[in-house]
């Protein structure tokens, strides 16, 4: 009698050890959810830290009665037939004044047909801050670097157009992964220039990216 | 002749300010079986969560005193542009390691956007676009993970997102 109590008692332990282990398999213990409702206006309706991206005064009349002008080089010539082109991205912010609609854009890609030396393109495009009551801070952020041989050379130069004279803001070393802060405030625009150094001995195509970062925080930086 | 292609990218951030809230908690310890054990020494929510969001029912607290939440509901207001928007982050704290499975219940069918997980050291995307199940592996004893959504809207209307987070024992 004795043993075969003995006998079963582990058998009945093991029993209760795999049950247990297999509730331990088999359950999701922790149930946690998020859930969230996005509203998203259209470009008029964005105003403060979304009323801000790159425009060129020469492309959009009447837009400099509210932001300095800026971007006037866009479409210049480099050498022989060659011109700087600008493709904007979609549109962030607008406001209509009477008939016209003035527009601030997301992002732009820039092409700058260059040949070996050195180049200093003067506003090629600008960079401005419509609406809002607020500072915004944008952080410039050299999110890929030109890695091209070629290339001696390259900043990102960022003036303010709104002071007089037009003065200095920042300089961003585009050979390195560097970031730049300026306080914009309502009205503000920048103009932006590039010099490059180039030691191209073939045809060579050097891309690097830039984000703009705008913010209503002076102290947290973008990842 | 040398071509530079310069592309400019703008991103607007919304800030996420961090509630500090004092609150007592009483942690109920389940006894009968090894897995109550599990689930009463663990804490795992949402904490620090930002400006934007309303938290839910507060589970437990993390080992610096915030109070950890089962879930949390947020509203957003955007325009049209991208968007990188600190949501507030994920805690785990147990005795063992347990496998986390994130589920995007109810996909953004409006706005393209991703979910970042950062942790201490690594980073994930979930892509909040599809019916996304991802494992990963939660390490003992801590582990916090800020989540960030990056989203990219190009027209107006409204957009709902679920994301689930079932822990399991490995």
């Amino acid at each position: 009698m004795y043993e075969e109590m003995k006998r079963f008692v582990p058998v009945i332990a093991l029993v209760i050890a795999a049950v247990v282990l297999g509730a331990v398999n088999a359950t999701v213990f922790a149930y946690r959810w998020m859930q969230g409702k996005v509203t998203v206006e259209g470009p008029a309706e964005a105003r403060g830290a979304a009323c801000v991206g790159f425009y060129s005064s020469a492309t959009q009349s009447g837009i400099s009665t509210y932001l300095p002008e800026a971007g006037t080089n866009y479409n210049a010539q480099t050498y022989g037939t060659n011109y700087i082109t600008v493709t904007p991205g979609q549109i962030v912010c607008e406001w209509t004044v009477g008939a016209t609609t003035h527009k601030l854009y997301e992002g732009i890609t820039v092409e700058i047909p260059i040949t070996v030396g050195s180049w200093y393109i003067k506003d090629f495009y600008g960079f401005g801050y419509y609406g809002g009551t607020t500072p915004v801070y944008v952080y410039i952020k050299v999110e890929q670097s030109i890695a091209d041989s070629n290339i001696a050379t390259a900043y990102l130069y960022i003036y303010n157009a709104s002071s007089d004279p037009i003065s200095l803001v920042t300089r961003v070393n585009l050979l390195n992964s560097e970031l730049a802060t300026i306080k914009l405030n309502p009205g503000i625009g920048l103009q932006l220039d590039l010099f490059i150094n180039a030691t191209a001995t073939a045809t060579t195509t050097a891309e690097f990216k830039v984000g703009f970062y705008a913010t209503y925080s002076s102290t947290e930086t973008p990842r | 002749m040398a071509t530079l292609i310069l592309f400019s990218a703008l991103l607007a951030f919304v800030n996420a300010s961090v509630y500090s809230y004092q609150t007592t908690l009483e942690v109920a310890l389940a006894t009968s079986t090894p897995l109550k054990v599990l689930e009463s020494s663990t804490c795992f929510g949402f904490t620090n969560i930002s400006l934007s969001a309303i938290p839910r029912e507060p589970k437990c607290l993390t080992s610096s005193g915030s109070v950890v939440y089962e879930s949390f509901e947020f509203s957003l207001n955007l325009s049209i542009g991208t968007w990188i928007i600190d949501l507030g982050y994920l805690y785990y704290r147990a005795p063992v390691d347990s496998i986390m499975l994130v589920v995007v219940e109810k996909p953004f069918k409006l706005i393209n956007a991703t979910l970042v997980m950062e942790g201490k050291e690594e980073a994930i995307s979930i892509d909040l676009n599809s019916l996304e199940k991802i494992q990963m592996a939660m390490k003992a004893s801590e582990a916090i993970y800020r989540l960030a959504l990056i989203a990219k809207t190009y027209k107006p209307g409204t957009d709902i997102i679920r994301i689930g987070f079932y822990l399991e024992t490995p």
